[in-house]
């Protein structure tokens, strides 16, 4: 079923699942035929660069929380049709946040979610990236159009498109709320841990930073290190990607120590489920209000909104939960920066508590 | 009427909204010195004149939320600008919230015509209100004939475009609200088209679609191209076709009464807009109380058409039902005219079978049918609608975090169970399709009850249903004995004027019953008010109080939770009660602070103190056990419910029931908060603890999980969580054994006692506490425990008191774990502990919320450690008489809401030999040491 290699089966079980949906669908439905019509200017969209096929599955794990794993990842260039295998930049265990996804604008994404629970109905629902009705990753009460998600027996794929106008880090996460097809309601499951993130790399490959206090663009490929904060109403969960060593992805668990090497480009990658607001807060720290000059230093983020910013790392820090609740709940961690490249190389950054 | 209701809490109202100024007004400071392009002042709107403008009501967030009372025009607008003379009127919907209808809008332009677009509004008063749709510099009258007859003038200059809130300073959060759109003089606003940032002009909007976010309901209405506006109700499917511009206004409303709001995370399916000020490309934005979040997007650009669904994304508002679609069609489906107006399809709306309640912290009256009290009961919580109606929820009286839980429905019901995983601040709103009985309630608090019968018109009588499922998923018939408990129940709770009162015996015990009929199983219609004084009698009599004849050591504190002094708008008081004369000797309101909802108490090793929960709101409040003078009140958390001290630390350990763990709070005298402990593991279902207990060694601690149906078991040395315990639905009180061997887990909704191994995290054994009880028939074969809540074992370890809500108190043989006795209780029984009995033994005393007595129980008067002879040793009265000493003037519902209970001095083990010597003195050596020596 899951066969990346050729293209062209690919194309088949596209059409396949597209096909489903569409004898699925009531034929009183008038939307649902609107969707089997082609739209030109979609069509159009669909020259991308590079496409990421990408198998994720999703288990359980202790006290009743469900996450995502990577089982493959394959780049294919979509001009020459070479593939590259990442797999091995990700970790092979069950983790919260789920595996990161960082594409640029111009690629699309191709992910098959397997049900690795035996039971339940789990999905994907992607935010910043472009996707048509079908690849919504939520439920046919509510998409007019089919269950998208993944029985224990069938896999369903989802297809994004990193057009341009979708650069950012944004969250994905499972979206069947309400009761499903198998009758067993799977509220919560995006508090309980199917979640994590997308980052699509401007086209430009600039982004905007803020060095030694002054903002300026950097390189995407100038970035040492991105890390992705995970706020989760009572902790910050970490991952990070290192592309000192050719993109590594580690997940660092529960309010990890953070480290990079001195005067490296760092990104910070913050993002939000669940019930509550919080206000992030560095000490020491200061970073651009996204999408403008002024400088901040904390930051209230609401669930599922996203808060993203570049610095050059030159300062001891910690960041955390200016709350007087969840600092008392250790919803802190710090920002440690080495002396050197060459020193920081033997340093990971530092997994407090593991699953 | 309304108007009355709330002003009380017109001061309140007032100081927070000059909070809310200073938001506002710095939002708009904040935004205008970002925005690109010519500058502009930084008033947004300038009031002209005050006229009749201190009534504090609408548009007063417009006016004089801006500091500047001075003509001001900004020197760069034209002098071009029109003058609109608006009226609008309030009126009171079927719901009985309160709406604006728009009765006269002229313009008259610079040019000296006149221009009527009254026509461009909706003819009836509408949700959100009229849309006052404006340019640049124009200035505006606005007239408006209020509820209750008056009418004020609000005059103001639009000096900046945006979108702005008005909103009325008393009834601003539940219908009276609404937006001034202000245009740009150039006309030019901000779009993302094609993946750019591009500007555009208002004449290219195909439509404007304005959300109001409130509680946890979209409030819509849309703006046609050619100026006309259609209330979209709640929940609407906006429709638009594929590569139309349509400009949204995302607003955020209220509560103005709760200084956090209620805020929301606006996402709207595969469409991304500019974060305006900013060049940021986004699809989810933080909404706040007040604030409007404006932004046009290119319909289904790059993502072609769909059912994309736009929704809140705070995860308990989008289970509470926050949630609808935004239909894009492909372009050019519906050339219904040249300007391709698309309908838009409305949801529910309050003109047509809907019912509203307002969540409050008032007693009785925590869920309130805005209609108020349609079955003559005294009962604001009863809603009938037709088959196929809406209910609306609206968290905006309380402080509290709370949720909106289906606890009784019709079988198979669609939409059932309706609840959430976390307690939150905001509203909840569901259809109610089949008809039948549907009870709410507050998994938290619950007895916040609910009640809306769906009735099927073409039926005799109210439909019930056939079968009701309750939470735990048992069924029954309507015509059952359980059915009709619950029904009595609910009109007990929800009807001050059929709670118990002591004070006066003579007056029998009468319940109000609707006299109505209802339709209940096999179609048989009954009268309510008929069958269930068949079935429990009416104008009962109360058995006297009576003082036990030995008296106790020291002083019983009882909080009466609902009791109402003129110096709060909240209830609640604390009551003393003088165990040697077994009068009331204090109450403590504490108006300094406005104690909200006093549940739970403890003291710190040297009896001086009280610690005092406040349920309802944040905090936990410490005073003086003597004088009754407020120590200190202290912010912990959503909803603490229970505190008690470590034995060795003497450090305070405060349960929050609106949150997921235990907050610690050092020892008398510093009262800093050092630590709060988390009882799950991280992105864990959120437990939500309520009464928890703490081993006599300081060694354990026993949480009970509201809303996960689990008991933790946290080990305090080790600093971590031994284990879980899968026990009941919604376990909410935990007993301990002196030697921490065993915990005792009340699971409230599912009649059951869980006995647990303490050290193991095992579940022992499970008693079903309606085992003697037949649910059709309601004959008892024995003891019975419905909704069992606090539940503490002897400090002799002999013996098990449970207060259970359907007025028993049930003892339990801890050497057997059987329960060997039932006494009677009061309607909502809820609170026990322990205290010493003079010369030896112990009194449990039981507070009942629905009562104003306490029952005080022997468990084993002729002390040979076999409770089979348990019994009532007397009731007290929890009225305060002329000799009580007071913080404020008493003013309702005297000593009722009857919850924790605390004895003086603290004689479970662990804690009793920490006693000072005054207090050891007054007690046996075997109190003094209750398991060491033998009886």
């Amino acid at each position: 079923m899951y066969v990346y290699n050729l293209i062209k089966l690919k194309s088949i079980v596209t059409a396949l699942a597209v096909g489903l949906i569409v004898a699925n669908s009531i034929p009183t439905n008038s939307a649902a035929n609107v969707f089997a019509q082609s739209n030109p200017k979609i069509e159009q969209e669909n020259h991308h660069v590079r496409s990421h096929e990408i198998e994720i599955g999703v288990d359980e794990l202790s006290d009743d929380r469900i996450a995502y794993n990577l089982n493959s990842y394959l780049v294919r260039d979509v001009a020459s049709n070479e593939t590259i295998d990442i797999t091995s930049n990700y970790t092979n265990e069950t983790t919260i946040p789920g595996p990161t996804i960082i594409v640029n604008e111009g690629d699309e994404v191709i992910i098959t979610l397997v049900n690795e629970m035996g039971w339940g109905f789990p999905g994907v629902h992607t935010h910043g990236a472009h996707y048509k009705i079908t690849s919504d990753g939520t439920l046919k009460e509510l998409n007019k159009v089919s269950d998208q998600a993944a029985s224990p027996t069938k896999p369903f794929t989802f297809e994004w498109d990193a057009a341009n106008g979708t650069a950012g880090s944004w969250p994905f996460h499972d979206h069947t709320i309400g009761r499903n097809v198998l009758g067993k309601s799977m509220d919560g499951l995006e508090t309980v841990g199917l979640f994590s993130s997308i980052i699509i790399n401007p086209s430009d490959g600039k982004v905007n930073a803020l060095i030694n206090g002054v903002p300026k663009q950097v390189n995407v490929s100038d970035i040492y290190k991105d890390y992705i904060l995970y706020v989760n109403d009572d902790v910050f969960w970490g991952t990070e990607i290192d592309y000192s060593k050719g993109g590594k992805h580690t997940q660092l668990g529960t309010n990890p120590t953070l480290t990079a090497p001195s005067n490296s480009i760092v990104r910070f990658n913050i993002q939000s489920i669940g019930n509550e607001f919080h206000n992030f807060t560095m000490d020491n720290i200061e970073w651009l209000s996204p999408g403008t000059n002024k400088v901040i230093k904390s930051h209230v983020i609401g669930p599922l909104a996203n808060h993203v910013f570049t610095i050059e790392a030159n300062k001891n820090s910690s960041y955390y939960d200016n709350s007087t609740i969840n600092l008392l709940g250790g919803m802190k961690g710090n920002f440690v920066v080495t002396n050197s490249v060459g020193e920081q190389a033997t340093e990971n950054s530092i997994n407090r508590e593991a699953f | 009427m309304i108007h009355n209701y709330y002003n009380n809490h017109n001061r309140w109202i007032k100081k927070t909204n000059i909070l809310f100024a200073a938001v506002i007004a710095s939002l708009i400071f904040t935004s205008t010195i970002t925005s690109v392009g010519v500058a502009k002042g930084t008033e947004s709107f300038i009031p002209i004149t005050q006229t009749n403008n201190n009534d504090g009501k609408v548009f007063d967030t417009l006016s004089s939320k801006v500091s500047s009372n001075t003509a001001y025009r900004n020197p760069l607008l034209n002098s071009s600008s029109d003058v609109h003379d608006i009226v609008i009127q309030e009126q009171v919907l079927p719901d009985g919230e309160p709406a604006y209808k728009m009765i006269q809008h002229m313009v008259n332009q610079s040019n000296g015509t006149k221009l009527n677009i009254t026509n461009n509004y909706s003819t009836i008063a509408t949700i959100p209100g009229p849309a006052i749709v404006i340019s640049e510099g124009d200035s505006a009258h606005v007239t408006i004939n209020h509820l209750d007859g008056n009418i004020t003038r609000e005059d103001f200059v639009a000096s900046n475009p945006g979108t702005y809130v008005y909103q009325d300073d008393e009834l601003g959060d539940r219908g009276l609200y609404g937006v001034v759109i202000v245009n740009p003089q150039d006309k030019m606003i901000e779009a993302l088209i094609n993946g750019n940032i591009t500007s555009i002009s208002t004449d290219e909007l195909d439509k404007e679609v304005l959300l109001f976010m409130v509680g946890s309901t979209f409030w819509g209405m849309e703006i046609a191209k050619n100026g006309t506006q259609t209330p979209l109700w709640t929940n609407p499917v906006p429709v638009a076709e594929e590569n139309q511009k349509i400009r949204f206004h995302i607003v955020g409303i209220g509560p103005s009464s709760n200084p956090n709001g209620h805020s929301h995370t606006f996402h709207l399916h595969a469409h991304r807009w500019v974060d305006p000020g900013t060049s940021n490309i986004i699809d989810v934005k933080e909404i706040h109380p007040g604030k409007t979040h404006v932004f046009v997007i290119d319909a289904g650009d790059g993502v072609g058409p769909g059912d994309w669904q736009y929704h809140c994304h705070v995860f308990s508002h989008m289970e509470a039902g926050m949630m609808s679609t935004f239909r894009i069609l492909p372009a050019n489906t519906t050339l219904s005219n040249d300007t391709r107006v698309q309908n838009s399809i409305p949801g529910a709306s309050p003109y047509h079978n809907f019912a509203s309640f307002s969540v409050s912290d008032e007693p009785a009256k925590w869920f309130k049918n805005l209609k108020g009290d349609i079955s003559n009961t005294g009962s604001e919580s009863l809603a009938i609608i037709n088959k196929s109606g809406t209910v609306n929820f609206m968290m905006d009286s309380t402080n509290g975090v709370h949720t909106v839980t289906s606890i009784i429905n019709p079988k198979n019901a669609s939409h059932m169970p309706f609840s959430q995983m976390m307690a939150y601040k905001g509203g909840a709103i569901v259809a109610l399709e089949e008809p039948g009985l549907y009870v709410f309630a507050c998994s938290l608090h619950p007895f916040m009850l609910a009640a809306v019968i769906v009735d099927d018109p073409d039926t005799e009588g109210l439909d019930l249903g056939e079968e009701l499922t309750l939470v735990n998923g048992a069924t029954i018939p309507t015509n059952s004995e359980l059915a009709l408990k619950l029904l009595k129940t609910f009109f007990i709770a929800t009807s001050p004027s059929n709670w118990q009162d002591y004070t006066n015996v003579s007056q029998p015990w009468h319940v109000s019953y609707p006299d109505v009929d209802v339709r209940v199983t096999n179609g048989t219609v009954v009268n309510v008010k008929d069958v269930l004084e068949k079935t429990y009698g009416q104008n009962i009599t109360l058995a006297p109080l009576s003082n036990p004849t030995v008296p106790a050591v020291g002083e019983i504190w009882i909080d009466t939770q609902f009791e109402k002094t003129a110096g709060k708008t909240k209830p609640g008081t604390a009551t003393a009660i003088n165990g040697t004369t077994w009068s009331v000797s204090k109450k403590v309101s504490l108006p300094e602070i406005n104690m909200n909802n006093p549940h739970n108490m403890w003291t710190d090793k040297n009896q001086d103190l009280i610690y005092q929960t406040q349920w309802f709101d944040n905090r936990t409040t410490i005073f003086d056990r003597t004088t009754g003078h407020l120590v200190k009140d202290l912010q912990v958390g959503d909803d603490p419910s229970h505190v008690m001290t470590g034995t060795k630390s003497d450090e305070l350990y405060i349960a929050l029931n609106g949150e997921d763990g235990v907050t610690v709070v050092s020892s008398n005298p510093g009262f800093n908060l050092t630590n709060y402990i988390l009882l799950q593991s991280p992105a864990a279902p959120s437990t939500h603890p309520h009464g928890h207990w703490m081993s006599s060694d300081d060694r354990f601690m026993v949480t009970p999980d509201a809303l996960t149906g689990t008991t933790t078991i946290y080990d305090m040395m080790q600093d971590k969580i031994v284990g879980k315990v899968k026990t009941g639905v919604s376990p909410v009180a935990v007993g301990m054994m002196p030697d921490g061997s065993k915990s005792y887990v009340a699971d409230f909704f599912d009649s059951t006692m869980s006995i647990i191994n303490t050290a193991n995290a095992t579940l022992i054994k499970k008693i079903n506490l309606l085992a003697n009880y037949d649910p059709i028939t309601g004959n008892t074969t024995g003891p019975v425990g419905f909704l069992p809540i606090q539940t503490p074992v002897s400090p002799d370890g002999q013996y098990m008191v449970t207060a259970n809500t359907g007025g028993t108190i049930t003892i339990l043989d801890t050497d057997t774990d059987q329960i060997v006795k039932e006494l009677p209780c009061d309607p909502g029984c809820h609170g026990v502990n322990f205290g010493a009995k003079k010369g030896g033994g112990y009194y449990a005393y039981v507070s009942s919320t629905f009562s104003n007595e306490a029952i005080v129980v022997d468990g084993d008067p002729n002390g040979d450690g076999n409770p089979v002879d348990a019994s009532i040793a007397g009731k007290l009265s929890l009225v305060a008489s002329n000799d009580t000493k007071v913080d404020d003037e008493i003013t309702d519902l005297e000593g009722t809401g009857g919850q924790g209970v605390l004895a003086i001095p603290n004689v479970y083990d662990g804690w009793v030999q920490n006693l000072p010597t005054y207090w050891k003195g007054l007690l046996t050596e075997k109190q003094q040491n209750p398991i060491t020596i033998d009886p």
